[in-house]
């Protein structure tokens, strides 16, 4: 019997959710993501009083009474005065809010399980945003946000790899007197990579076994193979200062090393371990090459990216690591 | 709302119950207020240089003192003494614990409630505008007591305190319409049990000379009168109050003795009507001129034509009277009150001898001791605000030695010698004289025209008045308070000007504001075309009004500004602006270099400082990357260039 009840309230609660979702699409804990920019109308900026308003009012209405019981009129003058600027302060409020465009949002490379930052590009309209209040989760920050847009940056902990949002979370004011709080509640569909966890205690690169030469061993000339143009990552020793003097573009000497051609990660030579687990290693042995600058072949299911040397790279094998099935 | 409390916004929330005690320091003993402002004073210094929270102890020693004293001294002083005191002491309490926002939030809200209620004991327009300043206050520390950036510290005094005035006279509107339509109550819902037994206006129903003395210099308008017909002289604008009977040798009491006698006057030439607007006095004595021959509604008139209200005058009243000024007032005095008009009291040995010398030589002629003791006054006597104390004979001592004093004094020593003479007389107490307002057209009585006069009974007479002052001071009675003192005069002809102007504000204020009640709203109303106005009607007024002034203020005050701010622009404008008024105005179509060019031509005196700051705003304004202390540097320049003053001085051969 109290069970049934209890049901029938719930779906009713959840009826009432829905209505309630479909007419106030961002007082509910419900809304879809959306696409950026997020411009802050005033349909979804909702404002009521703070406690701190409501004692407030509740002053203003004792003054008011008391200015009229005594028929003093001074008291009663300035009592409207009050209730005047705490209705313009109102206004204010929403007006701090409305305007607000969430233009971009950001994030750092990270690893699952280290916290990203997220940085959050806020528009103003031209207006400055003082005292805006920034809330996701546990974290709160309040900034000044100048007239020309500023740049929020917030802690995100990533817990899974992949494609992630940043989830949802609220701008809110109490500018000016704190008598009244707005806000709106944001859930930006812009999601933040998030690279897979690197194995901490991982066996050395596959390759590293075989030879122990690094890269800082190898002497200029040696396997020179030819000149090509400058990609972002290439270590800055590498480039051809005299072949870049004589053309208009950076070049960037290459060197065809057959040892490095051998340094294979490769996804099925790590078959007996779990599939995570798989993932977590060649994501520290792309890391370890990455950082010797190694040129090296990552082989995927499906795929095989390489072989190549520098950042870039190691980049795109990241990212392919981290959105694995 | 965990944020630190900023040592601004504590300075503000200071400030602000600073100022709402300040605003009770006109009737707070000046003791209590100085107790209060100096503690919240040391915990201003103490909090700015030594932030450690008040120790327990030091809150509870002062909780209980601060109770002790409430207790002791304001419980005599009435309901709202004891509700304001209190509230200003637990106020002070807060501040000395407040450490974080939500108290500092906490504190100024009842700081609020503070200052309102100091309109209790006076709304007069200095009083409202100082409360506003609370007002502005408020508003100014609740800014400042809204968490900001963790690690700001720019001090934002000025902004924050601009932006609280900008608010509050965006208001205005807002709130003008509400006072207006905002529904007024024909009655109280509550009436404050206030046992008032202390005026305000000096008036006490003890007359001891030398109590009057502390507002013989307070200007404070008490009553203003407007007269139907023509303005009496100075001399003749007596106002009586209270009449007092009995003497025990120092002091005068009985007031109202005689009130349940009825009034018996028989009005011999026209009787004056006028319009009375008086100021709360918490008292319910009514000043009337003359010989009042009609009650004013709510009041009545006693056998010795003193007139009281049934209520003390708490808040702004407005009385009709009407009044005689030539009468012949109760021509049979009933034996038992002429036994009670003769009374001497004990003491004053000298001045009793006196005057039964008098009536030795005077035999039966009345009017001839009268005319001996006020040409006595006249001859050997000298009125003075600031006459010495006088002993355990007070008349003797004043009549025998010091010979000094004002019109108590001399009220007070004439009576007892008429009576002891044998002459029935009372001692009357009321204001006399003050000032006609030309532009207003009325006579506006202070506190400084507190007077004592006497009235004798005379067969076939009846009660006919002697003032005694008269003969000593006929300045005073003449001129008026004012004018006795030089306040006034026809030389001073802007002092004069500039006092009826304020004299002229003051009631204005009181008319139309003050004065503002069911009744005025009413009629307002009607003005308007809306007869008999509803609850409704002026609910609907309020609203839409209302409304619309919020609506005004919202776009007015709220433009958006188109871009942002910058001070470097600002500050060459200006100095475009100060170069136009010396001739050189900027043509739309010119840049700042050839406008320099042009600017530096036409002053060759100041050529180099022209194109130096020229050259530099070019440089701030199109290159990126400008260090903020050059744009400062530059603003700071552009502003103090003055094109004028150094081309008129400095010639081209001065070094």
């Amino acid at each position: 019997m109290a069970a049934t009840l209890r049901t029938r309230l719930a779906s009713r609660w959840e009826s009432l959710l829905d209505r309630a979702e479909r007419r106030l699409p961002a007082l509910t804990r419900r809304r879809a993501p959306e696409p950026l920019p997020i411009d802050l109308h005033s349909r979804r900026v909702y404002v009521v009083p703070t406690r701190f308003g409501l004692l407030f009012g509740l002053t203003l209405v004792a003054m008011l009474l008391g200015a009229l019981n005594f028929n003093n009129n001074g008291a009663l003058l300035l009592t409207f005065v009050i209730a005047g600027v705490a209705q313009l302060s109102l206004h204010r409020t929403v007006a701090n809010l409305r305007g607000i465009r969430l233009e971009s949002l950001q994030g750092s490379p990270v690893h699952a399980g280290d916290t990203a930052v997220v940085s959050l590009r806020f528009g103003c309209g031209g207006t400055a945003r003082p005292r805006v209040r920034i809330v996701r989760g546990a974290d709160e920050r309040i900034v000044d946000l100048a007239p020309a847009g500023d740049a929020i940056e917030l802690p995100l902990t990533a817990e899974r790899r992949g494609w992630q949002r940043a989830g949802r979370f609220t701008v809110s004011s109490v500018h000016p007197f704190g008598l009244f709080h707005a806000w709106s509640v944001l859930n930006p569909d812009q999601p933040v990579l998030v690279y897979p966890r690197a194995e901490p205690l991982a066996p050395a690169l596959p390759r590293m076994a075989a030879n122990e030469r690094g890269p800082e061993l190898r002497t200029e000339g040696e396997d020179w193979s030819g000149l090509r143009a400058y990609r972002v990552g290439d270590a800055p020793r590498l480039i051809a200062w005299k072949a870049t003097a004589r053309q208009d573009r950076l070049l960037v000497k290459e060197f065809s090393d057959p040892m490095a051609a051998e340094v294979t990660l490769s996804w099925n030579a790590l078959a007996h371990l779990p599939h995570e687990q798989r993932i977590s290693r060649l994501t520290r042995w792309v890391l370890d090459a990455g950082a010797q600058n190694l040129a090296f072949r990552l082989v995927l299911p499906g795929s095989t990216l390489g072989p190549a040397r520098g950042t870039a790279h190691a980049a795109r094998c990241l990212r392919e690591l981290a959105v694995l099935p | 709302m965990n944020a630190a409390l900023t040592p601004l916004g504590f300075l503000l929330a200071a400030a602000m119950l600073a100022t709402s005690v300040a605003l009770h320091s006109p009737w707070l003993p000046t003791w209590a207020a100085a107790a209060l402002l100096g503690v919240i004073g040391l915990r201003v210094v103490q909090r700015l240089l030594w932030p450690v929270r008040v120790h327990v102890l030091v809150r509870l020693v002062l909780t209980a003192g601060i109770a002790m004293v409430v207790w002791a001294q304001f419980v005599p002083l009435g309901n709202r003494a004891v509700f304001a005191a209190l509230l200003a002491a637990m106020l002070v309490l807060k501040l000395v614990e407040t450490e974080s926002i939500r108290d500092a939030r906490v504190l100024v809200t009842f700081s609020c409630f503070l200052a309102m209620s100091a309109m209790l004991f006076g709304q007069g327009p200095v009083q409202t505008a100082a409360t506003a300043l609370a007002v502005l206050l408020l508003f100014a520390s609740l800014a400042e007591l809204v968490p900001g950036p963790r690690g700001e510290s720019r001090p934002r005094l000025r902004a924050t305190l601009l932006f609280a005035m900008r608010l509050v006279l965006l208001s205005l509107p807002f709130a003008a319409i509400a006072f207006v339509a905002f529904p007024r109550l024909d009655a109280p819902l509550w009436r404050g049990a206030d046992e008032v037994r202390r005026g305000r206006t000096g008036m006490s129903d003890r007359l001891e000379p030398g109590q009057l003395a502390s507002v013989a210099l307070d200007d404070t308008p008490v009553f203003r009168v407007t007269f139907d017909g023509p303005v009496p002289q100075p001399r003749d604008r007596y106002f009586r109050g209270l009449v007092f009977w009995s003497f025990d040798g120092s002091a005068w009491t009985g007031e109202g003795a005689m009130r349940a006698l009825p009034p018996e006057l028989a009005v011999l030439g026209p009787e004056t009507a006028y319009d009375v607007i008086i100021d709360a006095t918490d008292q319910a004595w009514v000043y009337l001129l003359d010989a009042p021959t009609r009650a004013p509604a709510g009041a009545s008139i006693g056998g010795d034509f003193s007139a009281r209200f049934s209520v003390p005058i708490t808040n702004v009243t407005r009385y009709a009277g009407r009044s005689a000024t030539a009468y012949r007032m109760q021509e049979r005095l009933p034996a038992q009150l002429a036994r009670w008009a003769l009374r001497t009291g004990e003491g004053n040995p000298r001045a009793k001898a006196l005057a039964q010398s008098w009536r030795a030589k005077h035999r039966a002629n009345d009017h001839a001791i009268i005319s001996e003791a006020l040409a006595m006054i006249a001859n050997e006597f000298t009125y003075s605000l600031d006459p010495p104390l006088l002993g355990a004979d007070p008349v003797d001592d004043f009549l025998f030695s010091s010979r000094i004093g004002f019109c108590e004094h001399f009220a007070s020593a004439f009576a007892l010698l008429m009576r002891a003479a044998g002459i029935p007389t009372r001692v009357v107490a009321g204001y006399q004289g003050g000032y006609f307002n030309e532009s207003g057209g009325h006579v506006t009585v202070l506190r400084s025209d507190a007077h004592a006069w006497t009235e004798v009974w005379l067969a076939g007479e009846g009660w006919r008045r002697v003032d005694p002052t008269a003969a000593v001071s006929p300045e005073r009675i003449e001129r008026g308070s004012l004018g006795f003192r030089g306040a006034t005069g026809d030389d001073d002809y802007f002092a004069t000007n500039l006092r009826d102007r304020w004299d002229l504000v003051g009631a204005w204020w009181t008319r139309a504001i003050v004065q503002f009640n069911a009744l005025s709203q009413r009629e307002l109303f009607a003005r308007l075309g809306i007869e008999r106005a509803t609850w409704r009607e002026m609910g609907l007024v309020l609203v839409a009004g209302g409304f619309a002034a919020l609506a005004l203020a919202v776009a007015i005050g709220f433009r958006p500004r188109i871009g942002p701010r910058d001070p470097v622009l600002e500050a060459w404008r200006r100095l475009g602006a100060r170069l136009a008024r010396a001739g050189v105005p900027r043509h739309p179509s010119e840049g700042p270099r050839d406008y320099a060019d042009r600017a530096a031509a036409a002053l060759p005196a100041q050529a180099a400082p022209i194109r130096a700051l020229s050259r530099r705003f070019v440089a701030l304004r199109y290159a990126s990357g400008t260090p903020e202390a050059e744009r400062a540097a530059f603003v700071r320049d552009a502003r103090a260039f003055r094109p004028g003053r150094i081309a008129t001085f400095v010639g081209p051969g001065a070094s």
